[in-house]
């Protein structure tokens, strides 16, 4: 008889302690310990593209702290959950395929190579979840029909646009237009897209191209082709090249003797390794698409946060990525839920406000995407000045005027 | 067009003296070990990285910086004598193969977790002087390079033909066995000739410092253009090192303005081909 007593002494023991866990449980949930809000980073986290994925990985992080600190989204805490592509396409659509299927996020975010992106995306169309883009540049990406990717970053036809409209502005400024165009190119998918693109822009404004050069990427030599250039009487080369190469080539240039405005995408060339050209870097000019010292509300507070709490300056990987996270937030308050379907439509129709989510430079008011799922942000041209990348144009985003270069006829 | 022409013949002709400078260590190695080294880029490439950590800790010209780079890396190439390429000596030649391939991801990682990706360069007076000959830009770096590459070349074809070091190392490729037997230290041979082999590419680091961008990948750059010179010329021969830098230089620098886009590459490897195709052996028979 003793036995059954013992037992229901247990039984009620193990009852009480339930009941304690449960009301636990309860009293934890409502003090805020909620079930966070997922998303998936898919992003480089080994391989070439590394350092790009650890710099927005803690710039997703950052805005991360700092939403949780003012309360979460809808009062349920925003959590990145992040995962490594390795800057291949198969890797980022099973990594994709594992953060909805295992982590449960209710959206995705990141990529870099655009071959990735559009690998993710796909994912992202399957699962009916929303995909937030801010790095990768390819046309493809919101041409290809896809409903539930989302685009801030501006596609590379703008880079391109964002170049001629420079041309366009310094030949008035110094009374001398630029009229012959040759491009540059690298001979991979980057290159051979970007010089269609140049092509096709060419004759919307009214340049000739007069010289089109290939090279191989990583060459140690573009003599050849600048001395071609040269050559062809062009006013200005329009190139798609990587750093390395981008500055072979103005260094090639100086050599030769032939100075002309030099203008490629982005970090191939608005980057501060670029100062390592000395002398020869002052008043060269690019397209990029973030510096902290455009006209844009909170850029300078952004900027410094970083640099205070990450150790890094803000280029445009880290200052998209951060906006994305306040896009999210904001589509997912706006429409009092975080589920997919509801992230996805207020991504569709709202107008965002909020100035975090702003943090991008737009033409035509606050941050929208249109049917394509592209937003309306664009690119500004950048000058080096002093030994710093300073924006130089679109006039009412730029923080400097444009300096008419050493490459400027007149001062040639 | 002819100026265009004019330029590409005098950077051909300049090129050739780093291009030769990297592939007489390569052929010499072949030469006097049989050992095919997939290696030579990246060592290349840790010497252009000590140059570059000369100049930007200690601010010595990279020109300067061979007294510190041609030791370092006759060292490294000791080394690599003395722990690799000497326990494998009988091993098939699949084997010292893939040992010169391991060097090179190594030396690569070693460099990438120190230096990171970023590109390095090192902007000195020569890196933008330029001398005028008519319509055609002589660049400073590139025409000094031509005359430390081409005269090293030179140099070491003229120690191995004309010193004893030479006939003993000559005698020790034709015949180990019966070199060792008339009393030739062949192993000291073989210690020495890694040493000059390896150390000569301190030297091209140094004087290609001033021209390149720097990242862990640029060794790859040297490497293809260094076996098709060493192919071209003759395995083993650094006399046909020095013509093959010359006719690879000539060919590529040309072959990137008569040939329209990124297809100018295909000049050099063409000639290549035909080359072999005429010649299977190389310009010149491989006796170092």
């Amino acid at each position: 008889m003793a036995l059954p007593n013992r037992r229901s002494i247990a039984m009620k023991r193990a009852k009480v302690f339930l009941a304690a866990l449960a009301a636990g449980m309860f009293a934890l949930s409502a003090s805020g310990l909620a079930a966070p809000v997922k998303v998936g980073a898919v992003i480089p986290l080994s391989g070439l593209t590394s350092q790009i994925g650890e710099k927005v990985k803690a710039a997703y992080q950052l805005a991360e702290q700092e939403i949780n600190a003012a309360g979460g989204i809808n009062g349920e805490p925003l959590q990145f959950v992040f995962a490594d592509h390795q800057g291949k396409p198969d890797i980022g659509a099973r990594e994709a395929e594992r953060l909805v299927e295992q982590e449960k996020v209710v959206a995705l975010t990141g990529s870099y190579e655009s071959g990735v992106t559009l690998a993710v995306a796909q994912v992202a169309e399957r699962r009916k979840v929303p995909y937030l883009v801010p790095y990768s540049a390819s046309n493809r990406i919101t041409e290809s029909g896809l409903k539930y990717t989302y685009r801030t970053r501006p596609p590379s036809r703008l880079w391109v646009d964002a170049m001629f409209r420079y041309l366009d502005a310094a030949g008035k400024q110094s009374g001398k237009p630029i009229e012959k165009i040759a491009i540059l190119a690298e001979d991979g998918a980057y290159g051979q897209g970007t010089a269609e693109d140049i092509s096709a822009a060419a004759a919307r404004y009214n340049k000739q191209i007069v010289a089109t050069e290939m090279f191989r990427g990583g060459a140690q030599d573009l003599t050849a082709q600048i001395s071609k250039i040269k050559a062809s009487g062009a006013d200005a080369i329009l190139a798609a090249s990587y750093l390395n190469d981008t500055m072979k080539a103005i260094q090639t240039m100086s050599l030769l003797q032939f100075k002309r405005p030099y203008m490629t995408i982005g970090t191939g060339q608005v980057d501060a390794g670029f100062f390592q050209l000395g002398a020869l870097a002052e008043g060269q000019v690019g397209t990029t698409a973030w510096l902290p010292d455009m006209k844009l509300p909170g850029a300078v507070e952004l900027a410094k946060r970083v640099k205070d709490r990450l150790k890094l300056d803000t280029n445009d990987d880290i200052a998209y990525a951060y906006s994305a996270a306040y896009v999210f937030k904001e589509a997912a308050e706006v429409s009092k839920s975080a589920s997919p379907e509801a992230v996805r439509q207020a991504l569709a129709t709202h107008t965002f406000t909020s100035e975090r989510a702003n943090l991008v430079p737009r033409s035509g008011g606050n941050l929208k995407f249109d049917e394509k799922g592209q937003a309306n942000t664009v690119i500004l041209a950048a000058q080096a000045q002093g030994g710093v990348w300073v924006s130089v144009m679109p006039e009412v985003l730029a923080g400097k005027a444009n300096v008419l270069g050493q490459w400027v006829p007149g001062n040639r | 067009m002819q100026s265009v022409i004019a330029q590409a013949l005098v950077d051909g002709l300049l090129n050739a003296g780093i291009l030769g400078l990297a592939a007489v260590g390569l052929t010499l190695l072949f030469g006097v070990m049989r050992v095919v080294n997939f290696a030579h880029g990246e060592l290349l490439m840790v010497g252009m990285y000590i140059s570059y950590a000369l100049f930007t800790t200690f601010k010595i010209h990279p020109y300067l910086s061979v007294f510190i780079v041609v030791p370092a890396l006759a060292l490294l190439g000791i080394a690599m004598y003395r722990f690799l390429l000497r326990p494998l000596a009988g091993a098939p030649e699949s084997s010292q193969l893939l040992v010169t391939l391991g060097v090179s991801m190594v030396l690569q990682n070693v460099v990438f977790a120190t230096f990171g990706a970023d590109f390095r360069s090192v902007m000195v007076p020569v890196s933008t002087d330029p001398y005028m000959l008519g319509p055609v830009v002589l660049t400073a770096a590139r025409l000094y390079g031509f005359i430390v590459g081409m005269g090293a070349c030179l140099g070491l074809y003229l120690f191995l033909r004309f010193t004893d070091f030479g006939v003993v190392t000559r005698a020790a490729v034709q015949d180990p066995q019966a070199a060792a037997l008339s009393g030739i230290d062949v192993d000291k041979v073989l210690v020495i000739s890694a040493a000059i082999a390896v150390g000569l590419l301190g030297l091209a680091a140094a004087w290609l410092m001033p021209m390149v961008y720097l990242s862990p990948s640029v060794g790859h750059t040297y490497l293809l253009p260094s076996f098709i010179i060493v192919i071209l010329g003759g395995m083993g021969s650094v006399r046909g090192a020095i013509i093959g830098s010359i006719v690879y230089g000539l060919s590529q620098s040309l072959g990137a303005v008569v040939v329209p886009g990124s297809l100018g590459i295909l000049v050099p490897l063409i000639l290549f081909v035909v080359l072999l195709l005429l010649r299977p052996s190389g310009l010149f028979r491989g006796t170092v």
